[in-house]
């Protein structure tokens, strides 16, 4: 589910959501966070911008937010990258294998702990883009997914 | 008596030391290696002396003589249950706050705490030199010089026996510097519940009653509290003289922990002797209202243990949460980064002793623990409603974090009731997911928000489309 934002003025806008359109204010915006207003009702929120990356914290949970631009919707591509540094132990996907939601793509050694990045969505492996062995840094693109169907606007 | 105390570790534990000693008058004196020379732990004393590590006694000893400190606190984990650092601290004529030498020794061979326990007529699990007869598998293969998971294998069939002494060998060998392995009777389902025990050097003993500590996350602790819902007046009584026979045998002095397990049917067995002071203590001193830092210093200094056993009682509950810098979702992968946002909860009956600040790195040194959230509470319930308040006001961004993996076992009906053992998780394997992944408006309208404020001024209307970040890694 995705949703329409419209901002009128630096702390103040629209959100349209299954048909209605709600309106929103921010309070006491400061470096770190502020409150969120909607419907009459305030939250507390924290923010944290690191690349492309957003994380939000409301209500007790950290949501991890990232941008896909206006025009990607449809054919949506996942990265999935080395989460930290670390060599290449198996690669368990190849190019154009139809991938289902967390299946094991990669796994990964790093600090003597072996870690498994499995498939964000079901999909197409577009491209694996490491091999076995290889030493990689983190934030390395490692396997490209294509997600079979998106979700709509 | 001690004038100037060096506090040979890191993170919070140093911290929570150093605080003791500034209430007490006594200086006090941080050690630090290169990467931590921003951390937390050095700006919290007035004293300073960087080492090239934490676990060279040699360097610890130097650095107490160069700044003129007479009593060495270990702390937990690095040097605290190496027999190396209190040897050299008596050949340096320095006070080493926690137990004897030979203490330290007997109790860190677990083979031979075993046999000394057996000797004092505490209870211990069954133990095996050789090949255990085919009956009494599964058994686990242990380190003798080990602790936390580290060398230990579960063996369900003997045919798996030297391959799984093999592999726990060798990880034993490069985890302690000790590749001797014991095999031990597994217990299916217990519970894992350990007593602090005191003990001054004119001979006197007390135990300072139980912590629960069951739940487990690959052998590791991360919820403790006590009193132990397990524990009925009566089985606790017998355990806590267990645990004073157990220290007793060890000719222990200062501060230690006599760990436990329960089985199921009322059976409790010696598992081993921690000989310093544990990462959960402080359940203990919220019901207790002593101050084991405290009682450390003093009993190092020579003088008598402040309370008997009958003036020791426990007053409501107390819950610890370890938070660390692990992704629970994942295999519990550690995760490294800046802690760009650190708002710890406040409010009654709450303590937190915390090894960072915002602004502070995480690397991958060393332990990637960051802070322990502990509550005091009148009751059980009340004090796990306490404990769920403060995880939901616990905000951490830049490192990803155990807080709502914590929230949810916190949560659980499993855990509300009381009836568990140390397969919790296994038990409960849903925990390890997030109950939902759907990210309410109010998040997407923030994201948004920053990204008005970094491309665009005010007044002008745009769309933004955001997605979950469990779609793409990062």
């Amino acid at each position: 589910m995705t949703d329409e934002i419209h901002w009128e003025s630096a702390n103040h806008g629209m959100l349209r959501l299954d048909g209605r359109t709600i309106g929103f204010t921010i309070h006491d915006r400061d470096a770190t966070g502020g409150w969120i207003e909607i419907d009459g009702k305030s939250q507390r929120f924290y923010v944290h911008r690191k690349r492309d990356l957003v994380e939000v914290w409301l209500g007790g949970r950290t949501y991890r937010l990232v941008q896909i631009r206006k025009g990607q919707e449809s054919h949506d591509s996942g990265e999935v990258r080395a989460l930290m540094p670390g060599r290449i132990r198996r690669i368990e996907v190849s190019a154009g294998e139809r991938v289902a939601a967390r299946q094991p793509l990669v796994i990964m050694e790093s600090m003597k702990m072996e870690t498994t990045l499995a498939a964000p969505a079901d999909g197409t492996v577009a491209g694996v883009k490491c091999q076995v062995g290889q030493t990689v840094e983190m934030g390395e693109l490692l396997v490209v997914i294509v997600r079979s169907t998106s979700e709509q606007l | 008596m001690i004038n100037k105390v060096l506090v040979a570790n890191r993170g919070e534990i140093a911290i929570r030391i150093f605080q003791t000693l500034r209430e007490m008058g006594i200086e006090s004196v941080a050690v630090f290696t290169e990467a931590d020379a921003a951390a937390l732990h050095v700006r919290s004393t007035d004293q300073t002396e960087k080492i090239e590590n934490y676990i060279d006694p040699g360097e610890i000893i130097r650095a107490a003589q160069k700044s003129g400190a007479d009593a060495i606190h270990p702390g937990y984990g690095f040097l605290s249950e190496s027999p190396s650092l209190s040897s050299a601290c008596e050949s340096a004529g320095i006070i080493f706050i926690g137990p004897h030498t030979k203490t330290i020794q007997s109790m860190g061979d677990k083979l031979e705490s075993k046999r000394l326990m057996q000797r004092a007529g505490v209870p211990v699990v069954p133990t095996w030199d050789g090949n255990p007869p085919e009956s009494e598998f599964p058994v686990l293969v242990k380190a003798v010089g080990g602790g936390g998971g580290k060398g230990m294998r579960l063996v369900d069939h003997p045919s798996q026996l030297s391959e799984a002494i093999s592999a726990a060998s060798r990880e034993a060998r490069n985890a302690f510097g000790d590749e001797r392995v014991f095999i031990e009777k597994y217990l299916r389902s217990p519970r894992h519940i350990e007593f602090q025990i005191l003990g001054d050097a004119h001979g006197e003993i007390i135990h300072v009653f139980e912590r629960e500590c069951s739940i487990q996350r690959r052998y590791q602790k991360i919820i403790e509290e006590t009193p132990s819902p397990a524990l009925a007046p009566q089985l606790r009584a017998r355990m806590g003289e267990a645990a004073v026979a157990a220290a007793r045998a060890a000719d222990y002095v200062n501060a230690g922990t006599v760990e436990f397990v329960l089985n199921p049917d009322g059976h409790f067995y010696f598992l081993e002797m921690n000989t310093r002071l544990q990462v959960e203590h402080a359940i203990t001193e919220m019901t207790t209202g002593l101050d084991l830092v405290r009682e450390q210093i003093l009993i190092a200094g020579g003088l008598h243990l402040s309370r008997t056993q009958s003036e020791l009682q426990q007053t409501g509950h107390s819950i610890e949460c370890r938070i660390y810098a692990e992704v629970p979702e994942e295999n519990f992968r550690p995760d490294t980064g800046v802690v760009a946002v650190y708002r710890p909860p406040s409010g009654p009956g709450i303590r937190l002793d915390s090894g960072i600040q915002e602004g502070s790195e995480v690397g991958f040194h060393y332990d990637p623990m960051l802070a322990k959230l502990i509550v005091w509470a009148s009751s059980r319930d009340a004090a796990i409603e306490r404990m769920k308040r403060a995880l939901s006001d616990f905000v951490v961004l830049g490192v990803r974090n155990n807080i709502e993996f914590l929230h949810r076992v916190i949560s659980s009906e499993e855990y509300r009731t009381g009836k568990f053992d140390t397969q919790f998780l296994d038990r409960q394997p849903d925990l390890l997911n997030a109950s939902t992944n759907d990210i309410p408006p109010a998040a997407r309208i923030v994201a948004s928000l920053d990204r008005l404020k970094t491309t665009s001024g005010s007044g002008q209307m745009f769309t933004d489309v955001w997605t979950s970040g469990a779609w793409r890694n990062s």
